[in-house]
């Protein structure tokens, strides 16, 4: 105990020894730029930091990477309130619900939650860190395949809860993110599947191209000839401290979240991508306010808080294999382990002793204290800066949408340098936007994507080692217990919800549902028939998601259906067909540009044709827009993703 | 589809160069992908060495090839040399094997090592001094004829019983090491490119800082030059009754 106290005292010492206080600032300063830019995530930025990182002293190098990754964390959910364009692939869950809020003119609220509760996310999985560290390698030791299959069938079971509000199109929409979580390499015998003799699908969908795809196209395209600004979005003055009041009132949920966050980040291979779908899901089917549903009206503050926690959480629970046993718990918990390795420190249980003992116990709570003290500038900074990203929320949509549709293409790229990628924002932008549009579930789609692929290789490595036996293993029924406990939660939030619900839901009962379910149905029909094709252990998976998809959709199509031909009152949808295929052809139109001309070029282009011609904007501003769109991809894609031949200029 | 791709669909200008990893001799030679190639050279391989858990009980070779039942070799699946490497091994000198392939990358054999989940991992020495420093293993073979400082572990070539053994193992581990990763340009790049790419990388080879720098890192620094690489090419393909077994054997997991 005392060893441990001199050792923090110790770590303080450090990290306010100059001048690595000037590199705790540098870091914090990369952070939020890297944070609030689309494309440019933690990983990213530590990939370039780390050759810089390796000339520095080791205190110096960790307490960069760690303050760059601590902060790129919150700065990454302005842009997914504010622009509905997710930072990084860690802040997509916060778009779904966050930028609802903001849409209603709530945005500074929902940021003030979204900050305060990844503040407290951020403490907590430090606290999980300090307390959990000397016991990680007896505890972990006891981590297999089965539990870990087990806590990803606990994560597929919050399908069921996020899916009260529609059973059948909500399952269906989890099923179809297993489908999509098939393609790409099977785990097993590297076997292709649903590639196409694609190379870009080898490695599978990248996780920001389908959360864009999903979310953020809906998001952009309903900018155009959108002339109404988000209500109230000049009088939230006193929504950021509301904010922050409501992550404190909700200090349970942040609790639970960060929990999820901590516990399940410090698994290796379970990163902030899934705890923060995890954390959604949970935080949907705990909600207070039962006044409105997610599908009614979107936007509930427990949306944010929930994945807000538990994002900067995963980052302490991350840091415990990594120091204890040298085993990375993420991609951004593997730069630092490289740069421990790099500076000649051995990670593993002697790093945990204090350094009179040779250990390195001084250097781990000087990481503590940096990821506390960067958390809590990166929260200042985002708050004080809110007022200059704000406006762009109280620009005129039809004005943001290029720029918006802009940061959603380099997105896109950012992430695996990738502009075939570009086909996949397409395929699942369009999805997106027609389940947008027709308030069919699109959360479930991707807690399921994110945990698909967990549970496939954990199903079936606990197979190969135990056979189904596995199933009986004590640590597997206590999750078991905790699934049911979570099914049983979801159907009484369910019940509890459902009573003031309307017999006629918007677009429940429309012709285009029917079509929809049928669209569904022939997709999925063809995935198990191309699934049926696989030999062995490849096509076990695949032809249960698609199987379900098929399943799931034939069922939808039957009850809408049902509803069109027995008369049931059909809301009329707010906007007219036309005007949707107007805006999906002006996505295709940027996304085509960008593909054939490459992003800078192909988005100048596209940003200067839709400012004249359906904006209406007059020369001088189109001209100045489309100018500031030139400079800015260039700056993103070439200078600062170093991307450059065909496709990126 | 990922090799046919940069041999078939970049520019052959030089710019374009890439590191050929994780294959097997049997893929490689058999898809003839190499025609497709010129080859630039070979940092070198880190000599590959197999451990066992302690928890597995398994210290020796002949412990190993006594056991009850086989033990469970985790890795992530072909053409990986933590897949195939094991699986000749253990043909080649008759030694029972369990191989579970499937997890995502190595972190995850090394968690699997530390839950006693699987008993055994074919990892480079490289690997074994930076990722199973902290881990409680013990090398049992290795497949390198010079000996490893600080490891008693035999080289498996030392103890197979007959010609045909340490043909598989030489065709199949020991002549396919430096291929495990080395680097090429596509075949059609100006010769004056692939001389000049030739020289560079047998420059950083020697590089001070350079070696300082892998030294840092763990990496083991070995060069082949592309003479040699096209020499052990021409003899693999001289070798196709071997190759063949060689396909058999992975094909057989």
């Amino acid at each position: 105990m005392l060893d441990s106290l001199a050792a923090a005292i110790a770590g303080l010492q450090q990290l306010l020894t100059w001048p690595t206080p000037g590199y705790l600032l540098a870091g914090v300063f990369i952070g939020y730029i890297v944070g609030i830019l689309p494309g440019l995530g933690a990983s990213a930025a530590m990939a370039f930091l780390l050759p810089v990182a390796v000339s520095l002293p080791p205190i110096d190098a960790l307490v960069l990477l760690t303050a760059t990754s601590a902060v790129s964390a919150i700065a990454g959910d302005l842009t997914s309130i504010l622009l509905g364009v997710p930072g990084e692939a860690t802040s997509a869950a916060i778009v779904a619900d966050g930028h609802a809020l903001a849409l209603r003119g709530q945005g500074r609220y929902a940021t003030g939650a979204a900050i305060s509760a990844s503040m407290m996310g951020a403490l907590f999985g430090m606290g999980v860190l300090v307390a959990f560290i000397p016991f990680a390698p007896r505890v972990l030791a006891h981590v297999g395949s089965p539990e870990l299959a087990a806590l990803a069938i606990v994560g597929i079971c919050l399908l069921v809860p996020l899916s009260h509000s529609d059973p059948v199109k909500g399952l269906f929409s989890g099923a179809l993110g297993l489908a999509l979580a098939t393609i790409g390499l099977d785990p097993f015998r590297a076997e292709p599947r649903f590639t196409f003799a694609q190379l870009s699908l080898l490695d599978g969908l990248g996780l920001l191209p389908v959360a864009l795809g999903i979310f953020a196209v809906a998001e952009a395209l309903d900018m155009i000839r959108s002339p109404h600004l988000p209500e109230g979005s000049s009088t939230d003055a006193g929504g950021v401290m509301r904010g922050v009041r409501e992550s404190v009132r909700q200090a349970g949920l942040v609790f639970r979240c960060s929990t999820i966050g901590a516990v399940i980040g410090s698994l290796p291979g379970v990163g902030a991508s899934v705890t923060q779908w995890i954390a959604f899901a949970h935080a949907k089917a705990s909600k207070r306010d039962d006044a409105a549903t997610d599908e009614d009206l979107p936007g509930a503050i427990e949306g944010v808080i929930g994945p807000a926690s538990a994002t900067t959480a995963t980052h302490g629970g991350a840091m415990v294999p990594t120091l204890a046993l040298g085993i990375p718990g993420g991609l951004a918990s593997s730069f630092l382990l490289s740069a421990l390795i790099l500076k000649g420190i051995a990670p593993g249980p002697t790093m945990l002793l204090p350094a009179g003992a040779g250990g390195q116990l001084p250097l781990v709570f000087a990481l503590v204290w940096c990821t506390v003290i960067a958390s809590a500038l990166g929260a200042l900074i985002g708050i004080g800066s809110l007022n200059w990203v704000a406006r762009l929320a109280r620009v005129r949509p039809a004005l943001l949408f290029p720029v918006v549709l802009t940061f959603v293409l380099i997105g896109t790229v950012g992430e695996r340098h990738l502009t075939a990628d570009l086909g996949v924002l397409l395929v699942l932008g369009a999805l997106g936007y027609a389940m947008s549009t027709l308030k069919w579930p699109r959360a479930p789609l991707m807690l399921a994507f994110v945990l698909g692929p967990l549970v496939e290789r954990r199903v079936l490595l606990s197979n190969t080692l135990y056979g189904w036996s596995w199933v009986l293993r004590p640590s597997v029924m206590v999750l078991a217990a905790a699934a049911i406990a979570l099914l049983l939660a979801g159907r009484r939030a369910s019940r509890r919800r459902r009573s003031p619900r309307p017999t006629a839901r918007e677009g429940s009962t429309s012709r285009a549902d029917v079509l929809m379910s049928a669209s569904f149905a022939a997709a999925g029909a063809a995935g198990l028939a191309l699934s049926l094709l696989l030999t062995g252990r490849p096509g076990v998976f695949p032809r249960i998601a698609f199987g379900a998809t098929f399943a799931l959709s034939l069922v939808q199509l039957v009850l809408s259906w049902r509803k069109v031909v027995s008369g049931q009152p059909v809301r009329r949808p707010s906007e007219r067909g036309g005007k949707h295929l107007i805006r999906i052809a002006w996505f295709l139109f940027f996304v085509a540009n960008a593909w054939l001309l490459g992003l800078v070029l192909g988005t100048a282009i596209s940003a200067l044709v839709y400012l004249r011609l359906d904006a209406k904007e007059s020369w001088r501003t189109t001209l100045a827009m489309t100018t500031g769109l030139v400079g800015l991809t260039w700056l993103l894609v070439i200078q600062l993703l170093h991307l450059s031949g065909h496709g990126f200029f | 589809m990922a090799v046919k791709h940069l041999a078939t669909e970049t520019t052959a200008d030089g710019l374009t160069i890439g590191m050929l990893s994780q294959t097997s001799a049997a893929d490689l030679i058999g898809s003839n992908v190499l025609g497709d190639f010129e080859i630039l050279g070979s940092p070198g391989p880190p000599p590959q060495v197999v451990l066992f858990s302690r928890r597995s009980g398994i210290a020796t070779v002949d412990a190993w090839r006594h056991a009850p039942k086989p033990p469970r070799f985790g890795s992530n699946g072909p053409p990986t040399p933590p897949y195939v490497e094991p699986l000749i091994a253990a043909a080649a000198l008759g030694l029972p094997i369990q191989m579970v392939p499937g997890y995502a990358n190595s972190a995850d054999v090394r968690l699997a090592i530390d839950s006693g989940e699987v008993d055994a991992v074919c990892v480079s020495l490289d690997a074994y001094h930076t990722a199973y420093q902290a881990a409680d293993v013990r090398a049992v073979l290795r497949f390198s004829a010079a000996p490893i400082p600080g490891l008693d572990a035999p080289d498996a070539m030392s103890i197979a019983a007959d010609a045909r053994a340490r043909e598989l193992l030489e065709t199949g581990i020991y002549m396919m090491a430096p291929m495990v990763r080395f680097y090429v340009v596509p075949r059609g790049t100006p010769a004056a490119r692939v001389a000049l790419l030739r020289e560079a990388l047998e420059k950083t080879w020697v590089d001070p800082q350079f070696l300082a720098d892998a030294h840092a890192a763990g990496l083991t620094i070995d060069p082949v030059t592309a003479g040699a690489l096209e020499q052990t090419v021409a003899t693999l393909k001289a070798r196709p009754a071997t190759l063949s077994d060689l396909r058999s054997i992975l094909q057989s997991h």
